[in-house]
């Protein structure tokens, strides 16, 4: 999946993410709805053009508006934890629906992101 | 909560393997293959020498992590833990270069065991060959 | 329940077209299917999400993204709890479980990677078939228990 970012695919608050926010060196990024191959471009582009903006030290997901996800969406995720990783950044996925959890456990990659209840517990972390 | 291990019949499946007259499936007309390019005949593969402990694959497993088929590189890092104990912090999903420095310890670990082999010696120690946290077989 | 209702085979079916968009309500419908007859929430998302996974490797692979081509859908339930679902596109007959290896590709999940370990984890037999005119994919799930709950609870 390696297609250029499109600003002007990346919609800041938009119906797939409708809320941003930064909190010191943290951005917390709300994501809603299901993502599958239809819209993880959208996220996608959403999250890249965000780190290249920012270059946050940690990225925060809330997922309790997430039900589902797909492999796209896992990629993206993936690709995004890999940037953040070369500048010494860490991802960090809460509240997630016991669906996506699974996908994760299934995959192998539960372990890789750091998981939190929710955003106040990934700030603590 | 999603259930703790997954089961599969290898002997139903190899039954319809058997018989199955499709394409390339984990099977098909052609039997398993470790070796084989093709995915679909080389996991299966790796999943029944693993189930046998068959050890004798270790060295085919090792090369598998080099596949540029991330399913590849997953089954083979799960079936090499399983038999092995051991990852060297092999990260199936990461990019060529981040996966580089646990291959190279994969390697040379390959190296050692099969020199002490072949100096009559033991193969090189593995660690208990527990499953912590495994909740799937490959 | 009489001999003839449990043997029963129940069907459905759907003909979508290669678009993205209309992968949800396709993967809807199938867990839908299953959930009736009794199949827990957790076998009716794997099921669920292994389907996604088919189609969006066909709308990737076998059609390259063009839209408005034919997937045909058919999924069913053996007496014995056994669910098989067969997809059936028109496309270039590539098989995504045997594509070559994308060296350049600077995603670390393709080809379609992450896509197919799912199918293998969730399903017990994951089937391509070469069309002369595309493929078919026939994947099959066999009972786990405590899948499924009603058959049991309603013999008589």
């Amino acid at each position: 999946m390696t297609q250029p970012i499109r600003p002007s695919n990346a919609k800041v608050n938009s119906e797939l993410v409708p809320a941003t926010r930064v909190e010191g060196d943290a951005v917390l990024v709300t994501v809603r709805g299901e993502i599958d191959l239809h819209n993880s471009p959208e996220l996608r582009n959403a999250l890249l053009e965000m780190l290249n903006q920012r270059q946050p030290k940690r990225l925060i997901l809330n997922l309790a508006q997430v039900p589902y996800m797909d492999s796209s969406a896992i990629a993206v995720l993936v690709e995004a934890l890999q940037k953040l990783r070369k500048i010494g950044g860490k991802l960090y996925l809460t509240n997630l629906q016991p669906r996506v959890k699974g996908l994760l456990e299934i995959a192998r990659l539960d372990t890789i992101f750091v998981l939190a209840a929710t955003d106040d517990e990934a700030l603590k972390k | 909560m999603r259930p703790a291990i997954r089961t599969k019949s290898l002997i139903a499946l190899a039954a319809v393997m058997a018989g199955s007259g499709g394409g390339c499936f984990f099977g098909g007309r052609e039997a398993p293959d470790i070796k084989s390019a093709d995915p679909a005949l080389k996991i299966p593969a790796i999943k029944s020498a693993v189930d046998r402990k068959d050890m004798s694959v270790v060295g085919a497993l090792i090369k598998d992590l080099e596949s540029d088929d991330p399913a590849v590189r997953f089954y083979a890092i799960q079936g090499l833990q399983r038999l092995t104990g051991e990852t060297f912090g092999y990260e199936y999903y990461a990019e060529a270069d981040h996966r580089m420095p646990a291959l190279q310890q994969w390697q040379q670990w390959f190296s050692r065991s099969e020199e002490s082999v072949a100096r009559g010696g033991e193969p090189e120690p593995m660690r208990a060959r527990t499953d912590p946290g495994a909740t799937t077989q490959p | 329940m009489s001999n003839a209702q449990a043997q029963k085979v129940h069907n459905i079916s759907l003909r979508i077209q290669s678009d993205a968009a209309d992968v949800p309500a396709a993967r809807h419908a199938i867990e839908s299917f299953y959930q009736s007859h009794g199949f827990d929430k957790q076998a009716c998302e794997d099921v669920g999400l292994c389907l996604n996974e088919a189609l969006a490797n066909i709308i990737r692979h076998a059609y390259k993204e063009q839209p408005s081509r034919p997937i045909q859908i058919d999924a069913a339930l053996s007496p014995d709890s056994e669910l098989t679902i067969r997809i059936r596109d028109w496309g270039n007959g590539v098989n995504p479980a045997a594509l070559p290896p994308t060296p350049a590709a600077n995603d670390p999940l393709t080809p379609g990677g992450l896509g197919m370990i799912c199918l293998r984890q969730m399903m017990d037999i994951v089937v391509f078939t070469p069309q002369p005119d595309g493929m078919l994919l026939e994947m099959k799930r066999k009972k786990r228990s405590p899948e499924p709950q009603n058959q049991q609870a309603s013999a008589t």
